[in-house]
């Protein structure tokens, strides 16, 4: 059975849907696009595919190779063992994706995904250039020690990549029964979006049942329109800061740090972690928040003003 | 694609021309103008505890800065349509001025510093004591 890259054969698609998005958005079909933001992202994107061929895509295939060959099973390359792979592998890419927001050495790598202020088809392309030497091996190679072949696990991680393409979206409102099972645009621009209500939730890939199950899922409100970005934006549209501005945070806190408990906090801490607790997690933000809506509920007289 | 890194680079980063040269040609090139209310607006939103006592907004509406009665520092800055904003605590700020602009470190590899002008050299001078007042 052959497993094509289909994450590079789907380039032209890329392509073509964000000239077509541009489009609706001058026709003021929703959505919103900034050259140079949009000029950063599509580098962030040619930088990811690049940046694993120093040394990172052999190091992970390596690794790969290495957990298939004590593999406890022979699974078959055959198409409904792809189908179950798939599945599988988009549960593995829940909790990848959530360690990815709760922990600041694996953040430091995917915020680069999220430092948009802006969402649209290109920001789906804006991704990281240190994701395949951070450690994600470790939720992968399970999978593959179980016996599902390192070029089916490739493919499937692929076609999952592909799937979440289309819902960095505005234009597409909320899909009906669909949002019950999928990752849709509107449970994406939740996981987009920095309003308190929204952090840390709908983590998913492909299914968003994942987020039901583990108790992350939010949906959209109508009444809250998301703002998209980080807790702090960047500010700059430079993709060699995009890439690694959280690495020399975290550099740069680590050298300040004054015991192993701060060096520890500081690089594998919720993003945000401070040994004084001075700075904001995403936890933390998000309870002030709810505090002050309970607090408007008992005290509605008490509301700020606007 | 082709095999050929090179080839394969040339071609991504001509593709990346082409559409970055179409945002520009539909007139997705904006900058944001920041004014007080927009200021105030995206603070309100990044930083709901913090309340200023006052604002500047540079001459050339690019950014703006505000400091609380505790004496924190928000600035304000554009990063093309849209604002983004920095929380300097009391006595973390070492501003500088050169004539009529403020250089004010904002302490983060992300953006590293923001340029404020002030519409005189006494409004600058004014604004670098209220920044500096707790150093």
């Amino acid at each position: 059975m052959n497993f094509p890259d289909v994450t590079t054969l789907a380039v032209p698609l890329f392509v073509a849907m964000i000239l077509i998005e541009m489009i609706a958005w001058r026709m003021k079909r929703g959505g919103d696009y900034e050259t140079r933001d949009t000029a950063a992202s599509l580098m962030m994107g040619l930088g990811s595919q690049i940046a694993p061929l120093f040394g990172g895509a052999a190091l992970l295939t390596a690794a790969l190779i290495a957990a298939y060959e004590v593999r406890l099973f022979d699974i078959p390359n055959v198409w409904w063992v792809v189908v179950i792979c798939f599945v599988i592998d988009d549960l593995r890419y829940y909790w990848w994706h959530r360690i990815s927001h709760e922990r600041r050495w694996f953040w430091a790598s995917h915020v680069i995904h999220h430092s948009s202020q802006h969402y649209n088809l290109s920001t789906a392309l804006r991704q990281t250039w240190t994701g395949t030497v951070i450690g994600g091996v470790l939720f992968k190679a399970p999978l593959a020690i179980l016996g599902f072949h390192p070029l089916m696990l490739a493919f499937v991680g692929g076609l999952n990549l592909l799937y979440q393409f289309w819902i960095h979206t505005e234009m597409i409102g909320r899909l009906g029964p669909l949002e019950w099972v999928l990752n849709t645009p509107s449970h994406h621009r939740v996981h987009h979006a920095t309003n308190p209500r929204y952090l840390d939730a709908n983590y998913a890939g492909t299914f968003i049942i994942w987020d039901r199950l583990f108790g992350t899922f939010v949906a959209e409100d109508d009444g809250e329109r998301p703002r998209y970005g980080i807790i702090k934006n960047l500010g700059t549209f430079n993709p060699v800061r995009i890439a690694f501005h959280e690495w020399i945070g975290i550099a740069k806190d680590v050298v300040k740090a004054r015991s192993l408990r701060e060096v520890l906090g500081y690089a594998f801490g919720p993003p945000g972690w401070s040994p004084d607790g001075s700075r904001l997690t995403s936890a933390m933000i998000k309870k002030r928040w709810l505090q002050q809506q309970a607090q408007q509920q008992r005290h509605p007289s008490k509301l700020p003003a606007e | 694609m082709t095999g050929s890194l090179v080839l394969d680079t040339v071609i991504s980063v001509g593709g990346i021309l082409f559409v970055v040269l179409f945002s520009y040609f539909v007139g997705a090139l904006r900058s944001v103008c920041i004014t007080k209310a927009a200021a105030q607006e995206r603070a309100a939103f990044d930083e709901p505890d913090f309340v200023p006592k006052d604002w500047l907004v540079s001459v050339d509406n690019a950014a703006a800065l505000s400091v609380s009665e505790e004496g924190e520092v928000l600035l304000a800055f554009s990063s093309g349509n849209r604002i983004g904003t920095r929380r300097l605590l009391a006595g973390q700020v070492r501003a500088t001025r050169v004539g009529c602009e403020l250089v004010v470190p904002a302490m983060d590899p992300g953006r590293p510093e923001i340029r404020v002008t002030a519409g005189s050299e006494m409004i600058a001078q004014r604004w670098l004591g209220l920044l500096n007042q707790s150093v």
